[in-house]
């Protein structure tokens, strides 16, 4: 079989998952630290819906820069995310079968799933399940999503979160993520190096510390304000004129900016517990608005 | 084989349960089973039942296991014979309706004498119903009511509920398939080869094929013989070699139960990077990567040095490209490279340096910041040293208690949080800081738990105990309290560590003052009421100071001390750990000799009627009016307690307990002796008071060495 680049990777991942009834939907356009934090994921696994989608999600990770030097450590990644929703009983069967189409002979590798139970805690969203271990890499995160916006979910919902950059540094047999073949004879590099650098030296370095908190503050109040906004009587079969998904896009906003924030080394221990219940606070009404709105 | 038996054979196959869960979630299932069974009155025969676990299923075999449930005898009792049967013995009306409302002839209806007179008794035999129809109704219910340490859902939230998804269930009995279903899954007697190696669907008929078909299929069922394998496995690829192998047997366990067919494989890395701490790369690759370190064999008398190869166990039967090495290799040269990263830059910085950062750094959101706890554990430490009248150096006390929790800024801990206080000893040694400083960073958070090494250096010790302290302390003081099993805050870990310290080290420390001299500092900050928090921690102490004195190892060796006897010393309000577990001692072994069974009734007794007459047990001004005695028993009382309060002196100052439980076991005659002849409660309002304070002194004389009503009456041989 072919080597296949790192594009080739998501088009075989894609072409899989659509041959197994997903919606292929496109990356998130707000700042997302996931691919959890896709509305595609956070308000699909909500209600009793049966529902099915995979996406490539670029993740932001701002601590986790490191000026595109660290040959493993990247500011932002490559997650590709599934759900599935109820869970199939060969889940992870169809799983493993995603692995073969990528090339991996799993007969001839270690695959272990080992214990790791997930949580986002500005989502209110937790799951169990394991990371996916080949040949002692972490490649994917496989989690039964128990709650999110802390609502019980009736029913689960499988995730699974693909690492792209290892899983493609595993194929090609590299050592750093940036000689991964991203297609078209370019490099990992020479496509993301760059931005790397760039937004490692803001996040570490520049990011004005005032302009953020106030950034910050300005989201978290017009989320608010949307809120409490009750406005016209709701159209027919609505409970609330309140525009939820542009609520929660600012949550979104707000979840990075307290990202850039840790990064930059301003927040404190207990700040940390306070802004990131106030996210979850504002995610979990949403959630609740939105699956009350949902069940009418 | 009894025609009256059949083997059963029950597997419930698992999504890949968790490595450290599965061994006891086998054994709940297996006692769970035992129970359905016998109360369903289901014989198990005489081979019992046998149990294995891999990660992906959990399996249990009664080789011999009765095919019907027992019969049920079952008696009923009716009317009074004279009721139910006239004169002549005819059945009245009364013993035809019980016959017909139990189900019972007339005619078979039987009568017992009773206390009460002569009854009507119906007995009714049930006959068993097969097992297959109990198993088949009550199986899934069985196991769905194992308990589990953290439950989910794999369907909806009403669903099933297990500790990964069940997705399917093998149940044979007597060659045929049980039927049950759970969620989705429906038994049958099927079961599946290795995930990987053998996905195939497999019938079986009986559990020797069961075994051998799973073996054939790359399924090693029996967790021991997994256990051995990997044994073998690692055993094979250093014979023969400069090299053995560190070993470790929890982190074997976690491979027995992550692994339906591990393999042991080795690899190898740089050596450039053995220029790093030896603590560092171990736990790189036994905490993060889970590999087993590989020794020189041949290093010198109690020397470790690591050889840059290590061992992973992989779920597969063999690696014959090397694509999984080199995999393992180059995960482990990532890790590596991150941990030098770490070392060299975390290095630029001086710990000194590092202790302003720790005002920043939130110990716990009530008790404030790192830099504060640090002050605190100086401030407890001092108090320790002059307290116990240790030999430590001063200068480098307070050094270590001031750079103790530097480290928790550094890169490395924030990677490898179990490293903490191991990394700041490393790199104060590298900083050029004093040995003993550096010695006692490194060891502050030693004792682990009661089974672990205590710090070697006694600086080391000190910070340990005014490190933990201060955290109970804290903790107490915000009401966070152990409650059950719940105990988020690890507080009985700590305070285990702190009372195994103090004992070994023979730290003779009153912890009642140090508790209040921690309680003074939080104190400074914030609010609490002072006399519940005490009350609250001296129990919590006294409770875990009881379980450790029960250890022998931990409390003077020898014999294990009773219940009782710990309670008793504990019961005395000291708080000199190491002179109670020495009375503890002395007790058990005084025990033996002198019978304190009738000293404890009187004891007892003392402390009854003191605490009806109202007399405070402390304080002082206790007069003793001879002039008051009416009896020669009193008078006998008053001047054995003054001899023995003499003889309790000296041989307290010279820590002799044996000698001193002897003598008050001698005073057993007077005591008795006065009870039986005076009438403490007496008219005359002075001589009451007289014959209570004279109780009182004996009492205060006793309760030195131990409250001895705590002891329970022996059963042996000394009465």
């Amino acid at each position: 079989m072919k080597r296949l680049t790192f594009q080739e990777i998501i088009f075989e991942l894609e072409r899989f998952w659509s041959q197994e009834d997903c919606v292929i939907q496109q990356p998130y356009d707000v700042e997302v630290g996931a691919g959890t934090m896709h509305p595609e994921t956070f308000f699909r696994v909500l209600g009793p819906t049966p529902y099915r989608v995979a996406y490539v999600q670029p993740s932001r990770r701002p601590a986790d820069g490191r000026y595109g030097i660290n040959p493993n450590r990247l500011e932002k990644h490559s997650q590709f995310q599934v759900i599935l929703k109820p869970p199939p009983v060969d889940v992870q069967d169809v799983y493993l079968k995603s692995l073969e189409k990528l090339g991996i002979k799993l007969r001839e590798h270690d695959i272990k799933f080992e214990e790791d139970n997930w949580e986002a805690p500005t989502l209110g969203a937790w799951g169990m399940g394991w990371q996916v271990m080949l040949d002692g890499l972490e490649i994917t995160q496989f989690t039964y999503f128990q709650q999110s916006g802390g609502i019980d979910l009736n029913p689960a919902s499988v995730e699974l979160t693909y690492g792209l950059e290892r899983i493609a540094a595993f194929l090609m047999n590299v050592d750093s993520v940036f000689e991964i073949e991203w297609g078209a004879g370019k490099t990992y590099a020479e496509v993301r190096q760059r931005a790397e650098r760039e937004f490692s030296l803001y996040n570490f370095e520049l990011a004005d510390i005032p302009t953020l908190y106030r950034i910050f503050e300005s989201y978290e109040g017009e989320a608010r304000r949307l809120l409490e906004h009750s406005g016209d009587t709701p159209a027919e079969g609505k409970r609330t004129n309140i525009p939820l998904l542009q609520v929660y896009d600012f949550c979104l906003k707000c979840s990075h900016l307290f990202n850039v924030l840790d990064a930059r080394g301003a927040v404190s221990v207990t700040e940390r517990v306070s802004l990131m219940s106030r996210v979850r606070d504002l995610t979990c009404q949403v959630a609740r608005l939105y699956s009350e709105e949902i069940s009418v | 084989m009894n025609s009256g038996t059949g083997e059963f054979l029950l597997e419930v196959g698992c999504e890949e349960i968790p490595a450290r869960f599965v061994t006891d979630l086998s054994r709940e299932l297996t006692m769970k089973l035992v129970e359905f069974l016998e109360k369903n009155r289901i014989a198990l025969g005489d081979s019992g039942i046998r149990a294995f676990h891999t990660p992906r299923r959990l399996v249990n075999v009664i080789p011999q296991l009765a095919k019907r449930q027992s019969a049920l005898e079952e008696s009923v009792t009716g009317p009074p014979k004279s009721v139910a049967f006239d004169s002549q013995g005819r059945a009245t009306q009364a013993a035809l309706s019980f016959a017909h409302k139990t189900g019972v002839e007339v005619e078979e209806l039987s009568v017992i004498t009773t206390s009460k007179g002569d009854y009507v008794v119906a007995k009714k035999v049930q006959n068993g119903i097969s097992t297959e129809k109990i198993l088949e109704s009550g199986l899934a219910t069985m196991i769905l009511s194992v308990p589990l340490p953290k439950a989910m859902y794999w369907s909806t939230p009403d669903g099933p509920r297990f500790l990964r998804p069940i997705r399917w269930l093998c149940c044979v009995f007597d060659g045929k398939p049980i039927r049950f279903q759970i969620g989705e899954a429906r038994s049958s007697n099927n079961t599946y080869g290795h995930r990987i190696l053998q996905p195939r669907r497999i019938a079986v008929h009986t559990f020797s094929e069961y075994e051998d078909h799973l073996y054939k299929a790359r399924v090693l069922l029996d967790p021991e013989k997994r256990r051995e394998r990997i044994q073998n496995g690692v055993e094979q690829l250093v014979s023969n070699t400069d090299a053995k192998i560190l070993q470790d047997s929890g982190l074997l366990s976690t491979h027995m139960n992550l692994s339906e067919y591990p393999t042991p494989l080795m690899g190898e890395f740089d050596p450039n990077f053995l220029k790093l701490p030896a603590e560092i790369l171990e736990a790189v690759m036994r905490d993060h990567q889970k590999y087993f370190c590989v020794l020189r064999r041949n290093a010198g008398e109690g020397e470790k040095v690591l050889l840059p190869k290590f061992v992973a166990v992989i779920d597969n039967e063999s690696d014959p490209h090397g694509y999984v090495r080199r995999s393992h290799e180059r995960v482990l040269r990532a890790r590596f490279a991150d941990a030098e990263f770490f070392w060299e830059s975390d290095l630029k910085v001086k710990l000194e340096d590092r202790g302003a950062m720790l005002e920043k750094v939130v110990f716990q959101e009530k008790l404030g910041s790192y830099a504060e706890k640090s002050r605190r554990i100086g401030v407890l430490a001092e108090w320790i040293v002059q307290e116990g009248g240790l030999a430590v150096d001063r200068e480098a006390l307070i050094r270590s208690a001031h750079l103790c929790k530097c480290d928790l800024t550094s890169q490395m801990v924030k990677e490898f949080p179990e490293l903490q206080g191991i990394v700041g000893g490393l790199y104060a040694k590298e900083q050029g800081e004093p040995l003993e400083v550096s010695r006692a960073i490194y060891e502050h958070y030693q004792p682990e738990n009661l089974e672990s090494a205590v710090p070697d250096c006694l600086t080391g010790a000190v910070i340990s105990i005014a490190d933990r302290i201060d955290t109970i302390v804290g903790s107490f003081t915000l009401g966070h309290r152990p409650t059950g099993s719940r105990d988020p805050f690890g507080l009985r870990r700590l305070a285990y560590g702190v009372i195994k310290v103090i004992l070994e080290d023979l730290i003779s420390i009153d912890l009642k003052k140090l508790v209040l001299r921690s309680a003074d500092l939080h104190r400074q900050t914030r609010e609490f009421s002072e006399d519940e928090v005490l009350k609250a921690l001296l129990e919590f102490f006294r409770d875990h100071a009881q379980y450790v004195f029960l250890q022998s190892a931990l409390c003077g060796g020898g014999e294990k001390i009773e219940r009782d006897e710990a309670a008793a010393v504990l019961a005395t309000e000291h708080w000199d750990l190491c002179g109670l577990a020495a009375r503890a001692r002395a007790l058990h072994e005084t025990r033996k000799r002198e019978n304190f069974d009738s000293l404890a009734v009187s004891f007892k007794r003392i402390k009854n009627i003191l605490r009806k007459s109202g007399v405070e047990f402390e304080g002082v001004g206790l007069e003793i009016q001879p002039e008051l005695f009416e009896h020669d028993e009193e008078r006998e009382l008053s001047n054995q307690i003054q001899e023995l309060k003499r003889g309790l002196l000296d041989l307290q100052g010279m820590k002799d307990y044996s000698k001193t439980l002897e003598s008050i076991a001698s005073m057993r005659p007077t005591v008795d002796r006065f009870f039986d002849k005076v009438l403490v409660n007496a008219e005359d309002p002075s001589v009451r008071k007289n014959r209570f304070n004279l109780l009182l002194s004996l009492y205060r004389e006793f309760i030195q060495i131990a409250d001895f009503s705590e002891l329970q009456p022996a059963t042996g041989t000394h009465l």
